[in-house]
């Protein structure tokens, strides 16, 4: 089942004369991996932030199970539907690792028993310890903080997961362990994955591999 | 025969009425009922001094605060901009986030008020003394020299004024009553709140992408 649509989606920055994305029109379903992969420069994270509603395209429609994003409340779909692991982290870094998972977790509504609990698991399951937990984001590496990004995103349960070069700062091992993630979230738990990367390992896990060229998404090929 | 009589009324505002009484209650046209205006100013000279100081002290403190109160939350929020963006990352409302910045200014003015209160209270006392034995001292001069308060006879004379030495006042009271404190915290709270929208309106009206990016 289609989970995201995008039609005819094109976006151009305020002042600025060149498009970055032109008539992007693409599909995605729950339970796959889909990488886009391209230069720098290319529209990758600007077509991640439309997806997460972070920003509003200039042309064409977004829809999500098929409601516009028009007619969505925005903040809502933010809080509960979708998860966003940023290139650059976006946590607050005043506060620490679980808290910021357990913020999220409140903004979102989620009812957990023992939210703590649930945010030290999945902290865990990403290579957290609970004193690292506890540490402000400022006193983390790089590392540390992507993946804490990555728990923050999981914490609400949403149904899509965007990426933006999740592994960046990973080390190997921890790298196989987020790619596991990424693939348990897929095929056990039928969410939709949308991450943008260089990396080819990364891609190399995806279901569906896409391409974005001169403001264009194209469809490179199939795993 | 001279007939002198003199009042002391409690109020200068009371003058006119009370000459419309006295006429009313037949005072011939012969008598004058006259004012000491001298005397008075003498008297309540370096109280009205205190109070001219007072005032242009009070405005000259509000027209500050409000620039400084102004500059200085905008800077507070705009530091905290990242914070609003990563807010609405995660789907916070606008309003949630509005309230709560809002709440949070609050809080810290109510704190700088009773800190304000507080220092105020103690300070009160020895700022109003000093002021107003320089406004005596001033009086005095003035009196010497031959000014405007070289009057000397207090109240309203009837018939004339009755000269007699007259001390001015060398001891105010100050405290601060209910009403004052309340009428301070509301200036205050009001000032606060006013500054505080103005800077968090101006930040939330972005999509949270274009503050990230920002900082990113």
């Amino acid at each position: 089942m289609n989970i995201l649509s995008l039609k005819n989606v094109t976006y151009q920055y305020e002042g600025a004369k060149k498009l970055v994305l032109k008539g992007v029109n693409a599909e995605f379903s729950s339970g796959k991996i889909y990488t886009i992969v391209g230069k720098s420069g290319s529209g990758k994270s600007t077509l991640l932030s439309l997806i997460a509603g972070l920003d509003v395209c200039s042309e064409g429609e977004i829809y999500y199970k098929g409601t516009s994003f028009k007619e969505l409340d925005h903040d809502e779909y933010r809080a509960k539907n979708i998860g966003v692991i940023f290139q650059s982290f976006n946590l607050l870094t005043n506060a620490t690792g679980i808290e910021n998972i357990i913020l999220s977790m409140s903004i979102s509504g989620r009812r957990e028993k023992n939210k703590k609990e649930y945010a030290y698991a999945l902290l865990e399951k990403v290579g957290i310890d609970r004193e690292t937990a506890n540490r402000k984001i400022l006193k983390l590496s790089g590392g540390e903080q992507q993946r804490v990004s990555i728990a923050h995103a999981l914490s609400h349960n949403p149904d899509i997961v965007i990426a933006d070069e999740p592994t960046a700062n990973l080390d190997s091992d921890t790298e196989n362990a987020v790619l596991n993630i990424f693939t348990s979230l897929t095929r056990d738990e039928g969410k939709c994955v949308i991450i943008a990367t260089h990396s080819k390992k990364v891609a190399s896990i995806a279901d569906e591999v896409w391409g974005i060229n001169d403001g264009k998404l194209l469809f490179i090929k199939h795993s | 025969m001279l007939v002198n009589a003199k009042y002391c009324l409690k109020n200068p505002s009371m003058l006119k009425d009370f000459e419309a009484e006295l006429r009313a209650k037949g005072l011939d046209e012969y008598y004058l009922v006259s004012t000491d205006e001298a005397g008075y100013q003498k008297v309540v000279g370096p109280v009205e001094g205190l109070r001219k100081i007072s005032l242009t002290f009070m405005i000259i403190v509000l027209i500050f605060g409000a620039v400084i109160l102004i500059i200085l939350s905008s800077i507070a929020i705009r530091e905290r901009k990242y914070e609003i963006g990563v807010l609405r990352a995660m789907g916070m409302k606008k309003g949630k986030i509005i309230l709560g910045l809002w709440f949070e200014m609050l809080i810290i003015t109510v704190l700088c008020l009773l800190v304000g209160f507080s220092i105020g209270s103690v300070a009160a006392q020895p700022i109003s003394d000093a002021l107003l034995s320089e406004q005596i001292e001033n009086a005095k001069i003035a009196a010497r020299q031959g000014g405007i308060m070289s009057g000397v006879v207090s109240g309203i004379a009837l018939g004339g004024p009755v000269e007699r030495e007259l001390v001015p006042l060398e001891q105010v009271d100050v405290s601060v009553g209910i009403d004052t404190i309340i009428e301070i915290a509301i200036i205050a709270l009001f000032l606060a709140s006013l500054t505080s929208m103005v800077a968090i309106t101006k930040i939330t009206k972005y999509e949270p992408i274009r503050i990230l990016a920002e900082r990113n």
